[in-house]
């Protein structure tokens, strides 16, 4: 008993040992402030994550890319010219490429089926989603649409079609309206129809030349035909390439056959067809913060700002610009 | 005298923590917001594009849509020139270009003046800017 009395005795002593509130607020606002940096930190390291796994699948696209070139001494045509009477019309570099990035048998499984056009596969062959084409940045994938139905699988890759070839004389009105169609036409780059270009016809040398890039699909479902990365049917109306005509994430609108979506926020497009507009472009896009990543048709991958000076990113895109290429 | 200090201590984090999320604040960008209207023969423009070129330095565009003729895009400063394309669809005319299907296809109405060889010009300035746009078929 006269333990506890002399413990009661000295809790109510007035120097009793604790914290004041105002301790205790500025400890609690220095791990509010600490919080404050880490978490955006933490959601930062994951877009971070999201960003390398995307530029280690633009790598692979670019060796497999150097893998054909090997084997072929060319590379792939960007898609490839209707004849009537063919089997597997609109096939494109996507399923050229196949083989060459570890997709052997899934090529052989497209190679023996039979179809006269390749969006009339069935989603058994056609829709099968490839994740060495998907960026995991962007919420749409495994997307699937841009050949006329939701049956092909649609990717975030797509090649260089260039930026509108300086040898185009409505080029001189740049300002104006440059000719950046990249069907039928030749705008400057690597991949264009039924195309078989090599190393040596980058001029500019493979460093300044653009292979590949990136871009954003617009949902994961909704058909319409040449959205970018529609590998299956949608080439002839934009699918398998980019432009470089405008800076990455532009908010000059896509002109494709005709959209997903017209309203989609980040990556606006414009019906060609339904709206009567010539020429079919897709620009480079992406959900990484400030630009977009390519690969060089040196097969290496290179983050370019959105704010990359605009003729600069013409240049890149163009496989004979002469010049001395500007920093980027 | 411990007091005086913690208090002093306190505003300081006080205000630190006011201003700490002030960084990432205000568009560093330096684009400038341009809205107003598209009218043609006096009606506006139901569904389009209009795009702002801008003539200086690398010649980026800046595209915004037309929705019931009332437009808002982010523009760089400078003087731009000025496209506007709106479309409808043409009666009776269809597309196959694509195996089994019948397409609608439509046809641009704005005028050459206004966009493919535009004659319309304006000098951004650096601070809101309201623009409208009044456009003639002759």
């Amino acid at each position: 008993m006269p333990f506890f009395e002399s413990e009661s005795e000295l809790s109510a002593s007035p120097r009793r040992s604790g914290f004041t509130l105002v301790e205790l607020l500025v400890v609690i606002a220095i791990i509010g402030v600490m919080v404050g940096l880490l978490l955006p930190a933490v959601q930062a390291a994951r877009e971070s994550a999201r960003r390398m796994s995307c530029s280690n699948n633009l790598k692979q696209l670019g060796l497999s890319m150097h893998n054909y070139h090997d084997t072929f001494n060319m590379f792939p045509y960007g898609f490839k010219t209707e004849v009537a009477g063919q089997r597997q019309r609109r096939d494109t570099w996507y399923q050229r490429i196949l083989p060459f990035i570890e997709q052997g048998a899934y090529y052989d499984l497209y190679n023996n089926a039979t179809a006269e056009y390749i969006h009339q596969l069935p989603a058994t062959i056609a829709g099968v989603p490839v994740a060495a084409f998907m960026c995991p940045s962007d919420p749409a994938g495994p997307a699937r649409g841009g050949g006329g139905s939701d049956n092909g699988f649609q990717g975030n890759y797509v090649v260089c079609a260039g930026g509108g070839s300086p040898n185009n004389p409505i080029l001189a009105q740049i300002t104006v309206a440059i000719n950046m169609n990249m069907i039928s036409v030749d705008p400057g780059g690597m991949f264009g129809q039924q195309t078989s270009r090599r190393f040596r016809d980058a001029i500019d040398g493979t460093s300044n030349t653009l292979l590949a890039s990136e871009g954003m699909i617009r949902g994961a479902t909704g058909g319409q035909w040449g959205e970018l990365g529609g590998y299956w049917g949608g080439a002839p109306h934009g699918s398998f390439a980019f432009s470089t005509a405008e800076a990455p994430n532009t908010t000059v609108p896509d002109r494709v056959y005709s959209c997903k979506s017209t309203t989609f926020r980040r990556a606006p497009c414009e019906n060609g067809n339904a709206g009567g507009l010539g020429g079919r472009w897709n620009f480079a896009r992406s959900y990484h913060p400030g630009g977009v990543q390519v690969t060089l048709c040196d097969a290496s991958v290179r983050f370019v700002s959105s704010s990359v000076d605009r003729q600069t990113w013409r240049n890149l895109g163009n496989r004979d610009e002469g010049g001395v290429p500007a920093e980027y | 005298m411990q007091f005086a200090i913690s208090r002093k201590l306190w505003s300081l984090l006080a205000v630190a923590c006011f201003l700490s999320p002030l960084p990432g604040c205000g568009s560093s960008d330096g684009l400038v917001l341009v809205s107003g209207t598209v009218t043609f023969d006096g009606a506006p423009v139901a569904d389009g594009t209009i795009q702002f070129r801008a003539l200086e330095g690398d010649q980026k565009a800046y595209a915004s849509s037309i929705v019931d003729g009332k437009y808002e895009a982010r523009v760089e400063p400078g003087p731009a020139a000025v496209e506007v394309r709106a479309s409808r669809i043409v009666e009776g005319k269809f597309d196959e270009s694509n195996p089994g299907e019948k397409t609608p296809v439509g046809e641009m109405y704005i005028p050459e003046k206004y966009n493919s060889r535009t004659e319309l010009k304006i000098t951004v300035e650096s601070d809101k800017l309201d623009e409208n746009f009044d456009l003639v078929s002759k």
